[in-house]
């Protein structure tokens, strides 16, 4: 390793890192714009000069890489003096935005010349002004601020991957923007603005909003999706400002899809549920809390004891903590004897917890880019899963995986893919089973594949060989010879859906998400057998138990592993135990409880027995299945036979209309807690501000019911607490602290 | 006979213990035997409220110390900061200026210290006479700086403002009339037989004792030490004016009263020269990376306009280290110790306030005295428990 | 020692053939100095257009933080100042305030400044939260000259 010397300091590192990095390491400061250790080297600000010994000119610091015995000096008179002059000519046609500007405060420009620039012009000439120019309604861009690093340009190309703007024309008359003026639709856009080194991007969102020193950032984690994106909230008094992503090289290394950064103004809703709503006469009357308690566990107790757990159902929504979750199924299982227990309206599967007993699970990111072949199946990355779709694309373009997507509709992704199975939709059974036939065309088995189960492999061959999917032949089996021949798979799962998975910007997180109503339509129509099907493929072609497969399961909600791996489904014990009678048995046993050792059944058949009269009580913790499109008018008049519903959540929503009891919750940067990504990373979820008065944490709703309801069993109230007891009773979470969650997260 | 002392309490709401401090005396029928101070009552957090502020924004908490001579808390400090940033580019002009709001709040003081101590002892008379001439002052802070007391004038790198003309008229009248009023007060004290029954011999400070506690200032000059930091490590170009420094010997409350009204007089002859020297030119440093560039520059440099607003949001960083600088205030040395963590507040400030070792000065000098004389021997200390407390 | 005594007297007797220099207030009323800090004012253009930009400076130098700023976006319908932004909000809570006069200092655009009025009073403590409205130079009145650029202090 090549030994320099940047200003007398002796450092070691890896051949062919540039001067920049190297300096960067070793927390020597060499300003610079246009360089950003995420993009490609451009070169063009100049703003890194160095002086070299031996040689005539300088050099810039981002582009040279370190040879044995370099010797690099930051801070003499001719590197000051450069310095000094490309800070001037950025200034020159600087317009005095300052005081109107909102990067002002975190600006490098300003950092820079505070610290390196001169300090008075000798400019008298006027400055380059441009026509505005409009990058739709995410960013705002002022050219008169842009010193054409070329960052915002290098972003979307070579991160993003959405090729939408560029720098047009030369010189003076250099001019950045959207090819044909066309608003920015990247959902990564939002980045641009964090990268941009002065204020020439910033968010229409932020605009003249508030000054950021007088803001608080503080560590938090996104519950959008599962991909767990770490995110600095920005606070001031009891309000988030924006959101900006914090860097976890685990999961979305700097950034932040724009749902993410720009998908919380429902936090502020003046339409919060702010009181307990209890129906008397036929109206929802608000209630004080202690009511709406001795309400809720009087009925529930009253049901449990007349109608037995089979009675009571309850579907808790996937953007809700680890915490939350584990009490809630403590609450059905352990103090209400019920199995009926879900996260959705759709049918449940095994795969997450078969992936997890045969070690499949991707449990970390790093081993797409060391894979030889992507299969998205089921999955539009860009569009659900956005940061996870960055690292697939690097993988692709820059580390030289294969990539095969099959999906129903054209993704983002299927410009960089080797093939490209698109089925019709509706119809991914035919398009599984005849893929599954090339397959074994390709790979003939002679005997039962090592890892799958025998009744697996007969359902697996008793698959109807019927049409082809509208997939062409070739296609589908050129994509099984590359998966047959790739020494490491990696396969992305995502279940096909019913409708259109839109992504749209403004759609309010709150009513949406929180409550979970789109994210449950979408797995409603989904085809029952198609996760279990495709995990089958998995295993067909794993080769052995220490093949290359690994497999990432991406389900909707910002924590839906975490709500599995905390048991809430019918047929999973916490701890992605199947539930069966000897699992109960054991379970019962170590903990010291009594819980039912019946299945349970999924949030569709809830609905349906609820229609029927055999479930009289449904707790929803953030749905609401009569405001989905698809579940609607089944869903109002299901609820309609119920003894008891009761739902939580932000606002009243439309099942909430219908309910008997109404109990406000609070939003994500308003309570503590631990989510699960998608890689099974758990991380902490902050609060970050105090709730609107009236509103109570989820957490403490559940641990004050289910201490209403057995008063003789303690109950842990507090996240820390509520962790910590998880952390002794699922084997998963062993050795995990609620302290230890910090930064970055900590793998489960 | 059994006799036993008697606890009182002088304070904390006492109008001559100047602010509110708190003498526990024990006392032998009409003698002190015992005198401990108790201090606190006016803790403001000053010091530390120093650490939550950019370096400029911590001038206008200086003046809330010693409020009676603003000006040199502000100039303390702001010269320990200048040595932290190691800034010597202060222009001259700039130094005369506070050279002259220095000397004047010297005397401002000064007559807060004799109207007040004299007032305690029964004469009101001087008092009056005393802050007429100190509303003089007063005015004349006003009218350069905008405010009588809490000035906040003395900027990193100079001043605030240049001095207005009719600052120079204003000061040229009162310099003509001072020395007269200053006669005044001493027709009626300086030979006066009640004054000086109640004066000479009472509150006895020996020179060994004044320098075991540390005492500067006039307290200290009294007693016969020659210690004045204008002469000894001159600041402000102090070395260029023409001055004595009045000594005492005795170290009682009269030789105390007698140094304070020599120095009256001796800051009239700076004050007199600085008026004269005044020279022409910039009142401020032209070093931009720590001083507000002009005003009129922010519509046309964006480099002004930078400079101009990090320095108001952010404030400069001086480079990490520590530094101490002590001047002469009018109570003796007021001293600011500064650490740097190279960020852009202080990452401690630290205050040597002459009050705080005047007021340890007290058991020393009314051990042993009347109860009576007391009250002449507290006035005559001089302390302000604004900046005992801090 | 009667001699001093007599000295005194004559001095103090002296006095009674002098002019009084106590000012009547409020009957008689002080010159204020041009530099005089005392209650803020946020100025105007000849125009009418506001001065503040809602840059929010003011209120970052501030040492007491007794400012508070919430800038918004100027609609081309209803201007507040030249530019995008205005301040929307600008509220200063007088309570708070030490008059030490670095808000004007700060102001890039002269918008604030410290005017020679020193009469605070009021019935409630929540009078002396001076919103916009009450800090703005008023459009009839004019005081001062609103386009009169503070007097430089810094």
């Amino acid at each position: 390793m090549p030994k320099i010397k940047i200003n007398q300091r002796e450092i070691e590192v890896e051949p062919g890192t540039t001067i920049l990095s190297a300096a960067l390491q070793s927390g020597i400061e060499i300003p610079h714009f246009c360089y950003h250790p995420r993009l490609s080297i451009a070169g063009n600000c100049r703003m890194c000069l160095v002086e070299l010994k031996g040689a005539p000119k300088l050099v810039i610091a981002c582009n040279t890489a370190v040879t044995e015995g370099m010797e690099v000096f930051t801070d003499t008179p001719k590197v000051v003096k450069a310095r000094e002059g490309v800070l001037e000519f950025l200034l020159i046609n600087h317009p005095l935005d300052c005081p109107i500007c909102d990067k002002g405060g975190e600006c490098p420009l300003q950092n820079y010349t505070l610290k390196y620039g001169p300090t008075q012009t000798r400019y008298e000439e006027g400055r380059r002004i441009y026509s505005p120019k409009s990058l739709g309604p995410k960013v705002v861009l002022n050219q008169n601020r842009c010193i054409f690093c070329g960052r915002c340009v290098r972003f979307l190309r070579e991160v993003a991957g959405h090729e939408e703007m560029g720098m047009f024309h030369r010189g003076d008359h250099v001019e950045v923007g959207t090819y044909f003026e066309k608003p920015l639709e990247s959902v990564f856009a939002g980045n641009i603005t964090d990268i941009c080194p002065v204020g020439a991007l910033t968010t229409r969102d932020f605009r003249f909003k508030v000054r950021v020193w007088e803001l608080n950032p503080q560590p938090s984690t996104c519950s959008l999706c599962s991909c767990g994106c770490n995110l600095v909230l920005w606070t001031k008094g009891d309000r988030v400002y924006r959101i900006t992503p914090r860097a976890n090289e685990e999961v979305n290394e700097a950034w932040i899809c724009d749902r993410g950064r720009f998908d919380f103004h429902f936090i502020e809703n003046s339409e919060r549920l702010k009181t307990p709503l209890i129906r008397k006469e036929g109206e929802l009357r608000p209630a004080s809390w202690e009511e709406a308690y001795s309400f809720v566990a009087e009925k529930l107790s009253a049901l449990s004891k007349s109608g037995g757990g089979r009675s009571i159902g309850g579907i808790l929504a996937p953007s809700y903590s680890n915490e939350e979750a584990y009490l809630f199924q403590k609450l059905l299982r352990e103090t209400l004897g019920s199995n009926h227990l879900d996260s959705r309206f759709g049918p449940s599967s095994m795969a997450n917890a078969r992936a997890h007993e045969k070690d499949l699970q991707m449990t970390s990111l790093s081993a797409l880019e060391g894979t030889e072949l992507i299969v998205l199946l089921g999955e539009d990355l860009t569009r659900e899963h956005p940061v996870y779709s960055l690292r697939v694309r690097r993988a692709v373009r820059q580390r030289g995986a294969r990539l095969i997507v099959a999906h129903s509709r054209p993704t983002d992704l299927d410009s960089i893919a080797s093939y490209v199975l698109q089925y019709k939709e509706g119809d991914e059974e035919r398009f599984l089973s005849s893929w599954l036939r090339a397959l074994l065309e390709v790979m003939p088995f002679e005997s039962i594949p090592e890892g799958l189960e025998e009744e697996r492999w007969s359902a697996l061959r008793a698959w109807p060989a019927s049409g082809a999917a509208d997939v062409p032949e070739e296609d589908l089996r050129g994509a099984a010879e590359l998966i047959v021949r790739a020494p490491k798979v990696v396969w992305v799962i995502g279940e096909p859906k019913g409708r259109g998975a839109s992504f749209p910007l403004s759609e309010d997180r709150g009513q949406g998400s929180s409550t979970g109503a789109s994210a449950d339509s979408r797995s409603l129509t989904a085809n029952p057998s198609f996760l279990e099907r495709a995990m089958d493929l998995v295993l067909l072609t794993r080769r052995g138990q220490e093949g290359g497969a690994r497999v990432l399961l991406l389900s909707e909600g910002g924590n839906s592993q975490g709500l599995l791996d905390m048991g809430i489904s019918p047929k999973l014990l916490p701890g992605l135990r199947q539930l069966t009678p000897d699992e109960v048995g054991r379970v019962e046993e170590a903990w010291g409880v009594s819980l039912p050792s019946w299945e349970g059944m999924d949030g569709r058949q809830m609905l349906e027995a609820a229609r029927k009269g055999e479930i009289k009580a449904l707790y929803l913790v953030g749905m609401d299945p009569v405001g989905d499109l698809a579940l609607g008018a089944e869903a109002e008049e299901a609820i309609k036979g119920l003894e008891l519903l009761i739902v939580q959540g932000l606002f009243l929503v439309r099942t909430a209309r219908l309910a008997h009891v109404v109990l406000p919750g609070l939003s994500f940067a308003e309570k503590d807690g631990t989510l699960t990504n998608a890689t099974g990373r758990v991380q902490r979820q902050r609060r970050v501000i105090s709730p609107p008065a009236g509103a109570k944490d989820d957490l403490e709703i559940l641990a004050e019911i289910t201490a209403r309801i057995a008063p003789s069993r303690p109950t842990p109230s507090s996240p820390a607490e509520v962790f910590q007891e998880i952390a002794q009773r699922v084997s998963l979470y062993k050795g995990l602290s609620f302290e230890e969650v910090r930064e970055t997260g900590a793998c489960r | 006979m059994k006799t036993e002392t008697m606890t009182l309490n002088m304070g904390p709401q006492h109008p001559s213990t100047h602010g509110v401090l708190r003498l526990v005396m024990e006392l032998d029928g009409e003698n002190i035997v015992n005198c401990t101070p108790h201090i606190g009552y006016l803790h403001t957090g000053i010091e530390k409220s120093m650490e939550n502020r950019t370096y400029h924004q911590v001038i206008p908490l200086t003046d809330r110390m010693d409020y009676l001579s603003p000006i040199t808390n502000n100039l303390a400090y702001v010269l320990a900061v200048e040595k932290l940033l190691g800034l010597e580019d202060v222009p001259e002009r700039a130094q005369y200026i506070r050279v002259i709001l220095a000397e004047l709040s010297r005397i401002a003081s000064h007559l807060v210290a004799l109207g007040t101590h004299v007032m305690e002892l029964g004469a009101v008379t001087v008092f009056m006479y005393g802050f007429r001439e100190r509303e003089q002052i007063l005015d004349l802070f006003e009218t350069a700086t905008g405010v009588r007391m809490m000035t906040s004038f003395i900027r990193i790198g100079g001043v605030a403002a240049d001095l207005p003309a009719e600052f120079v008229e204003k000061l040229q009248d009162f310099l003509k009339i001072f020395p007269s009023r200053v006669d005044e007060y001493e027709t009626l004290l300086t030979n006066n037989p009640i004054w000086l029954r109640r004066t000479r011999g009472v509150g006895l400070l020996p020179k060994e004792v004044a320098l075991a506690y540390g005492l500067s200032g006039p307290n200290a000059r009294a007693s016969g030490i020659d210690w004045d930091l204008r002469k000894k490590e001159p600041y402000c170009g102090y070395e260029k004016f023409d001055f004595q420094v009045p000594l005492g010997e005795e170290g009682d409350v009269y030789a105390r009263y007698r140094v304070r009204m020599a120095e009256m007089r001796q800051s009239h002859r700076i004050l007199t020269q600085a008026l004269e020297n005044l020279p022409p030119g910039p009142y401020r440093s032209s070093d931009r990376k720590v001083v507000f560039p002009p005003k009129d520059e922010l519509h046309t440099g964006m480099e002004a306009l930078i400079h101009h607003f990090k320095l108001a949001t952010e404030g400069f960083s001086p480079p990490t280290g520590e530094v101490y600088q002590g001047i002469e205030g009018p109570r003796g040395e007021i001293g600011f110790y500064l650490v740097s963590d190279g960020g852009a507040k202080p990452w401690r400030v630290r205050v040597r306030p002459p009050s705080f070792l005047n007021v340890q000065a007290i058991p020393a000098i009314l051990n042993g005295c009347l109860i009576a004389d007391a009250i002449a021997a507290i006035g005559s200390l001089d302390f302000v428990l604004g900046e005992v407390d801090r | 020692m009667v001699k001093e005594i007599l000295k005194g007297l004559a001095l103090t007797f002296q006095q009674m053939w002098k002019k009084p220099i106590t000012l009547q207030y409020p009957e008689e009323r002080k010159l204020m100095p041009a530099r005089a800090r005392g209650r803020h004012q946020l100025q105007r253009y000849e125009v009418g257009m506001e001065r503040c930009i809602g840059c929010g400076l003011c209120s970052a130098v501030c040492p007491s933080n007794c400012i508070t700023v919430v800038p918004a976006e100027n609609a081309e319908e209803d201007r507040h100042s030249p530019g995008e932004r205005y301040s929307q909000i600008y509220r200063i809570n007088e309570f708070r305030c030490i008059f030490c006069g670095y808000c004007q200092e700060a102001c890039p655009v002269d918008a604030i400044i410290l005017t020679e009025e020193y009469e605070f009073s009021a019935y409630s403590r929540d009078e002396f939260v001076y919103d916009k409205e009450r800090l703005l130079v008023s459009l009839s009145r004019q005081p001062q000259g609103a386009d009169r650029s503070p007097e430089p202090i810094s």
